[in-house]
């Protein structure tokens, strides 16, 4: 079921109304019978998939904080590797194998293990990680083996964050669940209000965006180099929208019920630097990977900067390769993290914030850090390897042509509008917190700003009901 | 529940009704602003579609995609043949939107001669939900009026249709720009009958290859490309099914055009093949590798007329006859 369906709505509306007329006992059940609803929805037989994950995370919790020293370790060892390997059957067995096969035929011999042709369980990434999540804090000591199987299922099935995150942790939310929840209106109305700015920013701005992105990058030979640069940036603001703009409705279904989520999101694209914009991108997905992989090896660094670094490009391709079986992903992740590793250099050798003033330098490194990740963009949007390398050269050899400015050339105007409207709007949350519209004490703004965002929706929004980029994920 | 809970949803239920309110109001207000605009000064696209369905008087009408609005001149047509002719060609059109359009202009006049563009994806899905998509927009603000149009777009985007009869304003979804800009632009705007000149030359590098990504038939388009060829027989209109110049690597055919050469051989209908006709296979003659430039257009027109002209003369000169002059 997708968050931009009809479909959902009606989901939501009952699910919601059911919660709070049922008493507090009972609410676990609902939202988990709910949550298997949701995801069966998608494709029925893959809830078994998700159920192994779950019975095994379960057990394992418990064993691990049941026993110590390597046998601790074991369980917790166990637990990943059942994970990894479901991971790995489903989402990386073709592309280990198409590249053996590649590798096999630069020396003449076939591959005689065929491809495998299923599609691949909706969320994948998410949940396995956010089970992951789990058992590493028991195995830390950070959280209490669930006892309840309910509440632990609940914990990994949880819909509004079942299939695109935030990826979260059990010591956010588990406790929740244990928890009356009473209906707030004040707390009701700000999820609902989050769920609006979601909506908005998925169909004003990220399936507007995507018909433009999706024209050229299916075609990049056909574009000149001025098209492939536009249709890159409009890319980054879409891939945000659309990621966001689920987080957004995730974060408020979950809030209306009176659940708190983690904060996915923080206006990245105002981060000041290439680290600053991944230290707001996707954060329940970086901090996961900064507790759990970079931490862990970076005790074994000792401060040695040259190793810290190669850890950051380490994490980085690794988030690629959670991201998508294909090598445009993991030259995406690469390209990522020795840009913060060169921007880290750059910084310190050079030290700019000796030669230019304060506010030129954010403006400067704001604009410049944003360039660099869009430009890195172009490896996740990119069909192939191939289209990637032809798109990067018409960029930077700026590869002669006209704009190309959509079908009908008008849309070109909604695509600036969309995005500038996007941008406006982060400014001034980010510089201008107290300039308010949706949030405003005067009830006539207020109003007026709901009214404003559910005209444009209507005016502007695209209601194709096209999926979400990160449920492939 | 508490009272104290009780109390709170009915405040969020009054509430969402106050602003229910408001946006219907505004959704009627600004939906009938939109309405008035797009039937005062419709433009460009809005134009062309408003007068293939409203006022439609010409003895020849171009049907087709963006290779018909820029490469067919109507203006060569009417010099040459002596008559009145209008491009109603539409971008990332296919089939599904000519159909809709001729079954309605049908109500209110039958065209002598209909010349169909078709490319080497016509029938495919991707050309089929890009139709869709722009019937849709042009469609809808008509919905509400006109039970043909409705009942089209039930057939082919119910949802569509079911969000633009809630919504006023909806019917008018991405329409708003057109409506603001062409607005604008009316006054120096020159009628050209349908026909958008591509000036200049865009193409760089070698020449791309055809490929048509593995793209299915759609069975729905490849019905209603049958449906448009018999609708034109029953109403005695002499049908032209081209395929016009295009600057990519030589093939031979497609499935689409395969479909479209069996259907058209069954109805014993004309198809003209001039994608790789040696006269137009010239960089000069393209703005992209799709579509013909003003040079290209004018080129192209005129062999294409003579070749009707031509053809009608030996087979039916009386089609060269001028509806007005009937009259």
């Amino acid at each position: 079921m997708l968050f931009n369906s009809l479909a959902f709505v009606g989901f939501f509306i009952i699910v919601t109304s059911l919660f709070f007329i049922l008493p507090h006992k009972y609410r676990w059940l609902l939202l988990l019978l709910s949550s298997c609803y949701f995801y069966m929805d998608f494709i029925p037989i893959y809830i078994l998939v998700l159920a192994f994950t779950i019975v095994v995370d379960y057990f394992a919790g418990i064993l691990i904080e049941r026993s110590a020293g390597a046998k601790r370790k074991w369980f917790l060892r166990m637990s990943i590797v059942a994970k990894i390997g479901i991971l790995g059957f489903f989402k990386y067995f073709n592309f280990f194998n198409d590249n053996i096969s590649f590798v096999l035929k630069l020396f003449n011999f076939s591959n005689p293990v065929h491809d495998l042709s299923f599609i691949l369980p909706i969320g994948l990434s998410f949940h396995t990680f956010q089970a992951m999540s789990y058992t590493i804090e028991v195995y830390r000591g950070n959280q209490k083996a669930e006892r309840k199987f309910g509440i632990y299922a609940l914990y990994v099935m949880f819909y509004p964050q079942l299939v695109a995150g935030p990826i979260e942790r059990p010591q956010n939310v588990i406790h929740q669940f244990y928890e009356p929840k009473k209906f707030e209106y004040d707390r009701v109305v700000a999820g609902l209000k989050i769920i609006l700015w979601g909506f908005f920013k998925k169909l004003v701005v990220a399936d507007r965006l995507s018909i433009y992105v999706n024209a050229v990058y299916n075609n990049p030979y056909h574009h000149s180099g001025k098209t492939l640069f536009v249709a890159t940036i409009l890319f980054w603001f879409q891939i945000y929208c659309d990621f966001s703009g689920y987080s957004d409705i995730a974060i408020g279904s979950a809030k209306v019920m009176g659940y708190d989520l983690m904060q996915n999101f923080k206006r990245p694209m105002l981060g000041g630097s290439v680290q600053g914009i991944w230290n707001r991108w996707h954060l329940s997905l970086y901090t996961w990977f900064r507790d759990y992989v970079y931490q862990p090896l970076a005790k074994t660094a000792r401060r040695n900067k040259t190793k810290l670094l190669s850890f950051v490009v380490v994490i980085f391709l690794l988030s690629g390769l959670w991201h998508g079986a294909n090598w445009t992903y993991i030259i995406w992740g690469g390209f990522s993290g020795l840009s913060i590793v060169v921007e880290r250099i750059y910084r310190d050798k050079v030290k700019p914030q000796k030669y230019i003033s304060k506010l030129w330098m954010k403006i400067l490194a704001t604009i410049i850090a944003f360039l660099v990740t869009s430009i890195s963009c172009l490896w996740f949007r990119a069909n192939s390897v191939k289209d990637a390398l032809h798109i990067s050269k018409s960029i930077l050899t700026m590869k002669h042509g006209a704009l190309f400015k959509g079908s009908p050339p008008i849309n070109f105007y909604y695509y600036i509008l969309v995005a500038a409207m996007l941008l406006s709007v982060e400014i001034f949350q980010e510089y201008l917190p107290q300039v308010k519209l949706v949030n405003n004490n005067n009830i006539v703004i207020r109003y007026t700003g709901y009214v404003l965002i559910l005209m444009i929706i209507l005016m502007i929004g695209v209601f194709n009901g096209s999926q979400f980029i990160y449920f492939q994920f | 529940m508490t009272k104290e809970e009780v109390k709170q949803v009915g405040r969020l239920f009054k509430k969402l009704f106050i602003l229910f309110v408001l946006l219907f109001a505004f959704d009627r207000i600004i939906g009938t602003l939109l309405e008035n605009a797009y039937k005062n000064a419709p433009q460009g696209d809005i134009k062309t579609f408003a007068h293939s369905i409203t006022d439609p008087s010409e003895d020849i009408f171009i049907y087709g995609s963006s290779r018909a609005v820029h490469g067919y001149d109507p203006e060569i047509f009417t010099d040459s043949l002596g008559l009145s002719c209008f491009n109603s060609g539409r971008e990332n059109s296919n089939i599904l939107y000519h159909s809709a359009i001729l079954k309605e202009m049908l109500k209110k006049h039958s065209p002598k001669i209909v010349v169909l563009d078709v490319s080497a994806k016509e029938l495919t899905w991707r050309s089929a939900e890009n139709s869709k998509a722009v019937l849709a927009s042009m469609i809808l603000p008509y919905v509400r009026r006109d039970t043909s149009f409705a009942n089209i777009a039930r057939q082919l985007f119910p949802d569509e249709l079911r969000k633009a009869e809630v919504s006023k304003t909806y019917a008018y979804n991405s329409l708003v720009l057109s409506l603001a800009v062409g607005k604008r632009k009316m006054k120096h705007a020159k009628n050209l009958h349908g026909y958008v000149p591509l000036h200049g030359n865009k193409i760089q590098g070698k020449i791309p290859a055809f490929t048509d990504d593995n793209d299915k038939t759609d069975p729905l388009t490849k019905q209603e490309f049958e449906n448009f060829v018999k609708t034109a027989k029953d109403n005695n209109i002499k049908l032209y099914v081209i395929q016009s110049p295009i600057l990519v690597r030589h093939f031979n055919s497609s499935i689409s055009l395969d479909t479209i050469k069996s259907i058209l051989n069954r109805y014993n209908e004309p198809y003209w093949d001039y994608s790789f006709d040696t006269t137009f296979y010239k960089k000069q003659y393209f703005y992209d590798n799709l579509h013909l430039n003003t040079t290209g257009a004018e080129l192209f027109t005129s062999k294409l007329v003579s070749d009707i002209k031509a053809d009608i003369e030996k087979k039916e000169p009386s089609l060269l006859t001028p509806q007005s002059a009937k009259k």
